[in-house]
């Protein structure tokens, strides 16, 4: 018995002033006729707590939409959307259910950012780290500024945000489908030195609805969920190198060398939050060695990535995942891939936690 | 002899805003400052308060002491700027600094005096044999109605000291003795952000009187002559009023002026004369006689006759020196000490 | 009230003083007082306390604002290695704005506030970290 991505929609990455969560979960259900075809629901979601006042959000989402069926929220800071989808594939894959709907929703836009900010920077340790001023932007520049003592240039970092905001350009759904220049980094305002807002995902409402089946759809319009693994890094103020995204590194490259598979040519999507993470782990990969040069990569960050499509940050792996499922059986707005595997990674602060997904066609 | 000075620290923040600034701004004759004998005044940081300014006074304090936290019996917190109005700052110092539970723990309020009545009752603790060791601290973010006369002055630092067996001590107290009225000089009532002042009235009557008073007493009682001391440190609102002081009691400026900081920092509160006297200690010679006589408004005075001891200058080695302090300085406009000291009417709780 | 007054009076001794957990197992040394090894996992540990002296190791000047009544922007983000051998971060204070702070400056532990609950909460102190003059 396996698990298996058979449906899915999302909502375009935005700031949905009028749509509440119970809004947005029904605005992603409506696009998917067999999403509530299911026989339990996974909901993913960071924040509902601190930005909606909500405790017990998926009853009240199932509620809402008339469907008593069974359901639980699934929460892992930023990569609550894969641990939804491990989630859902292990009820699956286990027998205990046919069909699991996963649904990704997060609001972010109904307080000003300063105090958006305060709640996702929770992902970090409350009392450890948060009450010490350190934020998430503080560790990316500081990984940012390691990178940058180990030879990597500037303009690297800028490159992965102009890349990714070209290829938000084809993405319906993308939160920020418009150019950057190398240039306008340089009125960028600065979040951390030296990192800027241009480094930083965008932050957007979103809602994202997958459905894991224990078997595949008759047609090619599914894809199989062939692994799916965690790891839990250690806090980064006690590594050796900041910027050692070992947790991540390590799952990537078990799951690279296990599978066979080249980041250049596998459809990937890779977190990034804040630019220095995808440079650090593609170069602990073994990647841009000599340079940075991101064209190298066919299939990366096709969707724009957190950067551009956007960061509903606990709903954004759901949408990860239904980028590259949608790659693999289809198109991806004008984008289509000929490759027979996707990866899917997502992992939350500086690396605290990271989780990865390999779909195959 | 009554007690020992066994070790003692003083913390000065480094930021600075000028007397002239402050003269210029609300609209004073630029030649007050001058008059007031201050040139600029120690601001804290945001993040600072009596608290914090206190616990790195005591944590040197126990270090010149060679003593832990463990050895320390009674902490006494002499502030008229407690973060809270009810909830003692004492017991958050005393346990930052791993101060044992079996202890005597208080924050004294006198106005600018509450630390030096601080070290009497130390004295008494330690005589009775109730204290081998008590902390006594004087820290104050000192708090002024922006553009009032006291805005010239009100600044922020603190000293701390360690009171124990005068054998074990580089600087003894052989005689000590308080003077207290009640004389309406300065006050703030409760609710009231900033303290009001009779001005004129807080000289003659206030100051001078206590602090004169006070010291006739000490030297009545031992038998001391103004001229037996090496150096003199008084209660110092202002660059001026320590000076005069001296003058009535026959002490030549040149034994104050060791002792005089406010010309650099601003007037401490419950520091003032005793990160002085912590200035004098850190370079005074063996043999040494010190009159210390403290002032605060309400109003009263203690006055101390210290005598330095042989080990003096081993003990002065082991922490940051007030003349350090004083001379690590950074400028910083008015508008960047009405942020550091919250002056600013802004919605906060949000 | 917004900030409770017991979450942080069970941690205050890892908050107002520099704790290191020492872990007899694997050997590593981890800042704050813990029951188990970050490393290893092991609860074979024991705890001391730090001099309150390091070097930093890295830092950031901080603009992203995240915060309301507490906020005090720009602030100054590092990590500090303490002279026992252990790494902690935090803030860097008392720095004026034409002073440089970098990868080698000597800092000492210094007190200060976290957090206050403005106006009638609790205030949160613990430990931030100051540059040492150097002459």
């Amino acid at each position: 018995m396996g698990a298996y991505i058979v449906s899915g929609a999302v909502v375009k990455v935005d700031r949905h002033f009028e749509r509440g969560y119970r809004d947005l979960a029904y605005d992603v259900v409506k696009e998917c006729p067999d999403c509530l075809d299911v026989d339990y629901v996974v909901i993913s979601s960071a924040l509902p707590e601190l930005t909606a006042h909500q405790v017990d959000l998926s009853t009240h989402i199932a509620q809402w939409l008339g469907r008593r069926v069974p359901v639980v929220r699934v929460e892992s800071g930023e990569t609550s959307g894969l641990a939804a989808v491990d989630l859902a594939a292990s009820l699956v894959s286990s027998g205990r259910n046919r069909r699991v709907l996963v649904l990704g929703l997060e609001k972010v836009t109904d307080y000003p950012t300063y105090v958006t900010n305060y709640f996702y920077s929770l992902i970090l340790d409350y009392e450890f780290e948060v009450l010490r001023s350190v934020s998430p932007p503080a560790y990316a520049a500081l990984v940012m500024k390691e990178l940058m003592r180990g030879g990597v240039k500037r303009e690297c970092f800028s490159s992965w945000a102009v890349k990714m905001h070209e290829n938000a350009t084809s993405i319906p759904h993308a939160m920020l489908r418009f150019k950057i220049s190398y240039d306008s980094f340089k009125d960028s305002q600065v979040l951390a030195e030296p990192l800027t807002l241009h480094d930083s995902f965008a932050l957007g409402d979103g809602a994202a609805a997958l459905v894991v089946s224990s078997s595949p759809n008759t047609n090619a319009s599914s894809v199989e969920i062939v692994f799916s693994a965690t790891e839990v890094g250690l806090p980064a103020y006690l590594r050796e190198n900041i910027s050692d995204l070992t947790a991540s590194v390590k799952l990537l490259k078990l799951s690279l060398e296990r599978y066979g598979l080249d980041l250049k040519k596998v459809i990937t999507e890779l977190h990034d939050s804040y630019t220095p993470y995808p440079i650090a782990i593609l170069r602990s990969l073994g990647y841009l060695d000599g340079g940075c040069d991101l064209n190298e990569f066919e299939y990366l960050n096709t969707s724009g990535g957190l950067k551009a499509r956007g960061h509903p940050i606990g709903a954004t792996g759901v949408y990860q995942a239904y980028e590259v499922f949608k790659l693999l059986t289809d198109r991806l707005g004008s984008k289509t891939a000929s490759t027979d595997y996707g990866l899917v990674h997502s992992m939350s602060g500086p690396d605290n936690v990271s989780r990865v997904l390999i779909l195959k066609r | 002899m009554e007690a020992g000075i066994r070790g003692w620290g003083a913390y000065i923040p480094k930021f600075r805003v000028s007397a002239t600034e402050i003269a210029t701004l609300w609209g004073y004759d630029v030649k007050l400052p001058k008059a007031l004998g201050v040139v600029e005044k120690a601001v804290a940081e945001e993040d600072e308060d009596a608290v914090t300014m206190g616990w790195y006074a005591a944590r040197v304090a126990l270090k010149r002491a060679g003593v832990s936290g463990e050895d320390i019996d009674a902490v006494f917190f002499g502030t008229e700027s407690k973060p809270y109005a009810v909830k003692p700052s004492a017991t958050i110092v005393a346990d930052a600094l791993g101060v044992k539970r079996r202890k005597l723990s208080t924050d004294l309020e006198f106005a600018c005096r509450a630390a030096g009545e601080g070290i009497r009752i130390s004295i008494g603790l330690v005589k009775g044999g109730l204290a081998q060791n008590t902390l006594v601290i004087g820290s104050d973010t000192a708090q002024a109605n922006p553009g009032d006369l006291l805005d010239f002055t009100a600044s922020s630092g603190a000293v701390a000291f360690v009171i124990g067996n005068p054998s074990k001590s580089p600087a003894a107290i052989e005689a000590s003795v308080s003077y207290v009225t009640d004389t309406p000089d300065f006050w703030r009532r409760d609710r009231s952000p900033y303290p009001e002042h009779g001005e004129i009235f807080t000289g003659e009557p206030a100051y001078f009187h206590h602090i004169l008073s006070a010291a006739k007493l000490l030297l009545d009682e031992t038998g001391l002559k103004p001229s037996d001391f090496d150096y003199a440190v008084f209660h110092q609102p202002n660059g001026k009023f320590p000076l005069q002081v001296a003058r009535a009691l026959g002490i030549p400026q040149e034994k104050v002026l060791p002792g005089l900081v406010t010309p650099y920092i601003g007037n401490t509160y419950n520091a003032s004369a005793l990160l002085g006297l912590a200035k004098i200690l850190e370079e005074a010679k063996p043999g040494n006689r010190i009159l210390v006589v403290t002032f605060g408004s309400g109003a009263g005075s203690d006055a101390f006759s210290i005598v330095v001891g042989d080990s003096i200058y081993e003990v002065v080695s082991r922490g940051p020196k007030v003349s350090d302090m004083i001379s690590s300085r950074v400028s910083i406009p008015y508008g960047v000490y009405a942020k550091f000291r919250g002056l600013y009417l802004r919605n906060i709780g949000g | 009230m917004k900030l409770s007054p017991s979450q942080f009076w069970r941690i205050r001794e890892s908050q107002y003083r520099l704790i290191i957990t020492e872990c007899g197992s694997c050997g590593r040394k981890s800042v704050f007082k813990r029951s188990v090894c970050p490393f290893c996992g092991s609860s074979n540990v024991k705890h001391v306390e730090s001099e309150g002296f390091g070097k930093v190791l890295d830092v950031t000047k901080v603009m992203y604002r995240w915060n309301s009544s507490d906020e005090r922007p720009p602030l100054l983000v590092g990590v500090v290695e303490l002279d026992e051998g252990v790494r902690v971060v935090g803030e860097i204070v008392g720095v004026g704005d034409n002073e440089e702070v970098k990868e080698g400056t000597r800092v000492e532990a210094v007190l200060r506030r976290y957090a206050s609950d403005d106006p009638y909460g609790v205030i949160y102190y613990g430990i931030k970290f100051k540059p040492i003059k150097t002459a």
